[in-house]
C-alpha cells in the first residue's frame, strides 16, 4: 500500500452542527455504503446514540475514492464524540489522523465546543479544512460563519468549503479537498512494528478488538505482537479495516487505520493510547500515549433488587471492555445494599452510561446523585480525599475544604448575558472575562466548582437561554470553599444516606427542602417523629412526622381472620425491607426522592 | 367429610350459617354470594342438611345466620332452615341468635317467624339514613324503609344491631352524626364499618382513591366520641353496644371459640383449625372434604392471633396468654395506645384507631 493514497481524518463539531449526517453523506457518495442501506447515520452505532442524536464511541470507516488526478485513494474517517465530556475521546481520535474537518453550522456559526476541538486539533498538528454546513438553511449566514472562524478560532476560513450535507451540494468539493489540503500519512513500511492503540471493543467471541493506525511497519495474522506497556505478546489472529463492517486484509501497513483480533481476554491488556510492536523486532521506543483519563463526576449505582447485585457488577465489567473512561469500585450502602461507586467523565457520560446497561444489559439501577471529590485540610494537616459526606471528619478538625474549580466558557447572543451571568453567579461563579465574538454575540467566561456544574447546570442553561448557548469547560484545579456537611436526624438519629455536602450559605435551604421531602415520604407511625437538618450539632431545620390517626380499616369476623393475618403479614414484610433508622422505618422512595431532591430543588 | 371430634374441652359451640343469596349485589361487597339464584336456594338448604349431620349433637350457645341476605328466604324455606338447626343440634342451652337482614327484605311475617322460633337479635343492613349515601352504595332500600324496618323490629321485642359504614364518597361529618343520631333511637347495638373498595367490586372501579374520605378518620373519631355519651360503648373495634347488648357470638371469633360453620365459603374454627368450605356453591354441593381449606397455626402463631384478636375487644388480652416477647414489643410502643391493669392490656380510644400498626409488630414474632 502506498501511503501516498492514504488518507486519515475526523471530523470536529459543535454537537447538533450536522457532523454525523456529514459522515453518511461522504460514505453515499464514495459508495461505501449504497443508500439503499443507508439508515440515516449509520455511524452512531450504538442505539444510545442514535436516539440521542449524539455520538459517543468511535467509529471508524474506510471509503475508497477516485479522486480527479485520477488516483484511487483510501480515505479513513475516525468519527469523534461531540459532547463536551468526551474531549478526551476526541483527543484519541485526533491522534491517529493527519487532518480534520472543521464543521461549522452556517447559520449558528462558532459555537464554545467548535473553539475547544480546534484548539486540540491545531495541538496535535492536524491539517484543518473549515467545513460551513447547512447552507441550504434560509437562516444561513456563511459569510458571518467564516468571518467567526478567523476571528474567534483564528483559522484562515477564506477558503472553506460550503455544503449541505443535506442537499449534497458541497460533498464532493469536500473529498477532493480531503484528497489535495490533508497530508498523506508518513511513516516506512521497513521500520519496527509500532500501531497506535485509539480505541478497542470487547466482542463475546473474538475477545478485546483492537482499533489501530500503523504508524510504521506492518502487522498481519498470525505475527506475534507485543504491548509495549507491559509486555504481554499475543498471536494476531486477524487484521483487518472497517468498510464499515469488519473486513479481514492480508496486512495492515503505515499510515493505515484498521483493527486485529488477538484473543485477548481483557481490555486491561490491550489499553487504549498503547503502542503495538512486533515481539521478534520490537520498537525500541513507544508512541506519545494519552494522558491517563481522570474521572470527574462520581455516583453510586445500585441494582433495584438486591439480588441481582452480581447482574450488575457483570455488565458494568462488561461495559467497561467497552468504555475504559468509566472507573467503579464496590460500595455498600445502608440504604441501597451492595452496588458501585461509579466515576464518569462528566453527566452525560453518567447518563449514557445508566442507560447501556439498562438497554445493552437488561440491569436495573438506583443512582445516587452525582458528586464531586473533596479535599479536605485536617487541623492536624493531614490531607484526605472525600468521597461522600461519611468521609468528611469532625467540623473541628477540619482546616480547610478543597473543590475542584472548572473554567467555563459560554457563547451566547448578547441579549441573555444577564440571566446567563445571573445562572452562574448563583452557583458560586466567579467573572473572568466577556469579549463579543461580532456584535450580536458574547464569550462569557467565568470559574465555579464543578460541583454546582455537574447538577443539571447545562439543562438550566439551555432554558435560560432558549438553547441558544453553548458552553464548554476544563478543570482548572482545587481551590478552598466555605463547604459544610448537613446531616439529617430522624428521630434524633443520624440518617447518614441522606446527608449532603454544601456550601454554607445553601445548607438552610437545601436542608430545609430535604426534611420537607422526607416528612412526605416517610410514612406516619403510632409516634410523631420529628426530622432536622443540623450542621455539627447545630439544628438548623426541623419539621414533625405526625403520629398516625388511623388505620383501621375493615371488621374481623370468622371468615375474615385468615385474610386479615395474611394482610398484616404483608404489611410485615413490606416494612422489613424498609431501613431502619432508631424505631422509624424509612422506605427506599425516600432514599430515591432523596437522590432527586439534591438535584432538582436548589 | 370425616367425622369431626365434637368432644371437645370447650363443651359449646357458637354456630353460624352462610346465606349465599342476594336479591343484587352490593357495589362494595366482596362477600361470597350471588344474586338472582333464588332457584339453587333449595339445593342449598338440602346440602346445609346433610352438612349439620357432622355436628349431630353439639351443643350450641350463640347462633348467627349471616349472608349474603338471610331475609330473602321465604317462610317455608325459613321453616325448613330452622328444623335442620333444631333435628342436628342441641339448643337447650342458647343464649342469643342473630339473623342478619336487609330492609327492603324483611317482612313482618319474618319478623314473626323469627320471634316465634329462637332468635333474639336482627342485624339490619342499614349502612346509612341518607338518601344520597344510599343510593352510592347501591343499596335497594331508602331511608324510610330503613326507618320503617327498624320500627318493625323495635315493635317485635326482637334486640336490633345496626350496620352503618362511612368514608361513603360525597359523605360529610353532618350526615354521619345525623343516620348515627336517628339510628340509637332504635337499635341496642351498632357496627360501624369503613367503606373499603375491594379490588374486583363495581364501586372499586368507579372511584378512585381520590374521591374517598380514605382514612376515615373523622367518621370513625366521631363515633368514639358520640356513642358512648349515649351509652353505646365500644367493646370491640367496630362495635359500639348498651350494656349487656354485646354480641356473644361474634365474640366467640375474638376469644378463639370453637364455631361450627355451614353454607359455601364459611370458615369454622374447631380446637384451633380453621376450616374453610369453598366459595363456590357447586363446589359446596358436592361436601367434598379435599375441597375443604384447612389451616393449623403452631401454638406461637396461634398465641399471637389471639393476642391480636383479643386487643379487638375492650376486654383486651390477659397478660398471663401473653408470649413474653409480644408484651415487651406492646410495652415498648407509645403508652398512649393502651390501657394497661396488671391482669391485662388493651387498647385505648386511640390504640383502637391503629390497631393495624400495633399488630403488625406483633405478627412473626
Amino acid at each position: 500500500m502506498n501511503n501516498n493514497l492514504i488518507r486519515n481524518f475526523c471530523i470536529i463539531a459543535h454537537i447538533d452542527h450536522g457532523k454525523s449526517t456529514l459522515a453518511d453523506r461522504l460514505l453515499e457518495s464514495t459508495g461505501t455504503i449504497s443508500s439503499r442501506d443507508m439508515r440515516a447515520q449509520i455511524l452512531d452505532s450504538l442505539t444510545l446514540e442514535r436516539e440521542r442524536g449524539i455520538t459517543i464511541k468511535l467509529v471508524p470507516v474506510r471509503m475508497n475514492y477516485k479522486a480527479q488526478d485520477g488516483q484511487n485513494y483510501i480515505l479513513n474517517l475516525i468519527d469523534t464524540p461531540g459532547h463536551v465530556d468526551f474531549a478526551y475521546e476526541v483527543s484519541r481520535s485526533l491522534a491517529a489522523c493527519e487532518g480534520a474537518l472543521l464543521v461549522v453550522d452556517a447559520s449558528q456559526g462558532v459555537e464554545a465546543q467548535t473553539v475547544a476541538n480546534a484548539y486540540q486539533a491545531i495541538d496535535q498538528n492536524l491539517e484543518i479544512l473549515p467545513v460551513i454546513n447547512k447552507i441550504d438553511l434560509p437562516s444561513a449566514r456563511p459569510d458571518n460563519a467564516k468571518q467567526e472562524i478567523s476571528e474567534v478560532v483564528g483559522l484562515d476560513a477564506s477558503n472553506a468549503v460550503l455544503t449541505s450535507a443535506k442537499t449534497g451540494a458541497g460533498i464532493n468539493e469536500i473529498l477532493e479537498r480531503i484528497v489535495t489540503d490533508i497530508p498523506a500519512p508518513e511513516g516506512d513500511e521497513n521500520l519496527p512494528l509500532q500501531a497506535l492503540i485509539f480505541d478497542s471493543v470487547y466482542d463475546n467471541y473474538r475477545g478485546v478488538i483492537c482499533y489501530v493506525r500503523v504508524i510504521n511497519g506492518k502487522i498481519k495474522s498470525g505475527q506475534n505482537i507485543m504491548f509495549m506497556s507491559n509486555g504481554i505478546v499475543y498471536p494476531v489472529n486477524e487484521a483487518g479495516v472497517f468498510k464499515p463492517g469488519f473486513t479481514p486484509v492480508n496486512e495492515l501497513g503505515p499510515g493505515e487505520v484498521g483493527y486485529i483480533t488477538a484473543s485477548i481476554k481483557t481490555l486491561a491488556e490491550a489499553q487504549v493510547g498503547d503502542t503495538i510492536t512486533d515481539a521478534a523486532n520490537p520498537a525500541n521506543k513507544a508512541l506519545p500515549g494519552y494522558k491517563k483519563v481522570k474521572s470527574v463526576v462520581f455516583c453510586g449505582f445500585y441494582p433495584v433488587e438486591r439480588d441481582n447485585y452480581p447482574q450488575l457488577r457483570d455488565a458494568l465489567e462488561k461495559l467497561c471492555l467497552n468504555d475504559s473512561a468509566v472507573t467503579y469500585e464496590p460500595e455498600s450502602s445502608e440504604a441501597l445494599g451492595f452496588g458501585f461507586r461509579c466515576g464518569f467523565l462528566g453527566l452525560l457520560h453518567m447518563d449514557v452510561v445508566r442507560e447501556r446497561l439498562r438497554e445493552e444489559y437488561g440491569v436495573e439501577l438506583v443512582a445516587t446523585a452525582p458528586n464531586v471529590i473533596y479535599e479536605v485540610v485536617k487541623t492536624s494537616g493531614e490531607i484526605i480525599e472525600a468521597h461522600r459526606p461519611s468521609d468528611f471528619p469532625d467540623p473541628s478538625e477540619i482546616e480547610e475544604i478543597r473543590e475542584p474549580y472548572i473554567k467555563l466558557s459560554v457563547f451566547v447572543p448578547s441579549e441573555f448575558t444577564g440571566r446567563v451571568m445571573q445562572l452562574i453567579q448563583d452557583r458560586r461563579g466567579t467573572y473572568k472575562s466577556m469579549d463579543y465574538i461580532t456584535p450580536e454575540r458574547v464569550r462569557i467566561i467565568y470559574e465555579m466548582p464543578l460541583s454546582e456544574f455537574i447538577v443539571d447546570f447545562h439543562d438550566k442553561l439551555k432554558s435560560q437561554t432558549r438553547g441558544y448557548a453553548s458552553l464548554d469547560y476544563e478543570l482548572i484545579g482545587l481551590k478552598p470553599s466555605e463547604l459544610v456537611r448537613v446531616d439529617i436526624l430522624v428521630n434524633g438519629e443520624a440518617a447518614d444516606a441522606f446527608s449532603f455536602i454544601c456550601h454554607k450559605d445553601a445548607a438552610y435551604n437545601r436542608g430545609h427542602a430535604v426534611v420537607t421531602k422526607l416528612k412526605e415520604l416517610i410514612p406516619s407511625q403510632l409516634f410523631e417523629i420529628p426530622i432536622q437538618a443540623s450542621i455539627g450539632r447545630r439544628v438548623i431545620v426541623r419539621v414533625n412526622v405526625r403520629a398516625l390517626r388511623k388505620d383501621v380499616l375493615a371488621k374481623c369476623y370468622g371468615g375474615d381472620i385468615t385474610r386479615k393475618r395474611k394482610l398484616l403479614e404483608k404489611q410485615k414484610e413490606g416494612k422489613k425491607r424498609m431501613k431502619q433508622i432508631g424505631k422509624v422505618a424509612i422506605p427506599q422512595e425516600a432514599f430515591l426522592a432523596f437522590m432527586q431532591v439534591d438535584g432538582s430543588e436548589k | 367429610m370425616a367425622q369431626r371430634n365434637n368432644n371437645n374441652n370447650n363443651n359449646f359451640y357458637a354456630l353460624y350459617i352462610h346465606v349465599p343469596f342476594c336479591e343484587k349485589k352490593c357495589g362494595y361487597c366482596s362477600f361470597y354470594s350471588l344474586a338472582g339464584h333464588n332457584n339453587l336456594i333449595d339445593s342449598w338448604l338440602e346440602t346445609l342438611g346433610r352438612e349439620a349431620k357432622f355436628y349431630t349433637g353439639s351443643k350450641i350457645k350463640t347462633i348467627y345466620i349471616g349472608g349474603g341476605t338471610p331475609s330473602i328466604l321465604n317462610i317455608s324455606q325459613w321453616h325448613k332452615l330452622i328444623n335442620i338447626i333444631r333435628e342436628n343440634f342441641d339448643i337447650n342451652n342458647l343464649l342469643e341468635a342473630t339473623c342478619e337482614a336487609n330492609p327492603n327484605s324483611l317482612t313482618r311475617e319474618l319478623i314473626n317467624f323469627l320471634r316465634e322460633n329462637f332468635f333474639t337479635r336482627v342485624s339490619l343492613g342499614v349502612q346509612s339514613l341518607n338518601d344520597n349515601e344510599l343510593k352510592i352504595l347501591g343499596r335497594l332500600h331508602d331511608s324510610r324503609i330503613a326507618l320503617n324496618a327498624m320500627n318493625l323490629i323495635n315493635e317485635s321485642g326482637l334486640n336490633l344491631s345496626c350496620d352503618l359504614i362511612f368514608a361513603i364518597p360525597g359523605q360529610t361529618l353532618r350526615t354521619w352524626a345525623d343516620s348515627l343520631k336517628r339510628v340509637i333511637k332504635f337499635a341496642s347495638h351498632i357496627s360501624t364499618y369503613q367503606l373499603t373498595l375491594e379490588p374486583g367490586t363495581p364501586l372499586f372501579s368507579k372511584y378512585d382513591n381520590e374521591s374517598l374520605n380514605y382514612d376515615g378518620y373523622k367518621f370513625f373519631r366521631y363515633a368514639q366520641y358520640y356513642l358512648p355519651r349515649k351509652n353505646f360503648l365500644q367493646y370491640e373495634i367496630s362495635n359500639f353496644a348498651l350494656s349487656g347488648y354485646e354480641c356473644l357470638h361474634n365474640l366467640s371469633y375474638w376469644n378463639h371459640d370453637n364455631v361450627i360453620a355451614l353454607g359455601p365459603s364459611a370458615v369454622s374454627y374447631l380446637d384451633g383449625v380453621r376450616l374453610k368450605n369453598p366459595p363456590d356453591i357447586h363446589k359446596y354441593f358436592k361436601l367434598d372434604k379435599n375441597l375443604i381449606q384447612r389451616e393449623k397455626l403452631s401454638e406461637r402463631e396461634n398465641l399471637i392471633e389471639l393476642a391480636i384478636l383479643s386487643l379487638r375487644t375492650k376486654y383486651g388480652v390477659k397478660r398471663s396468654d401473653l408470649l413474653p416477647e409480644v408484651e415487651k414489643v406492646l410495652m415498648q410502643m407509645p403508652r398512649d395506645l393502651f390501657i394497661i391493669t396488671p391482669e391485662r392490656i388493651s387498647l385505648s380510644k386511640r390504640g383502637m384507631r391503629v390497631g393495624n400498626s400495633i399488630w403488625s409488630e406483633l405478627i412473626g414474632l
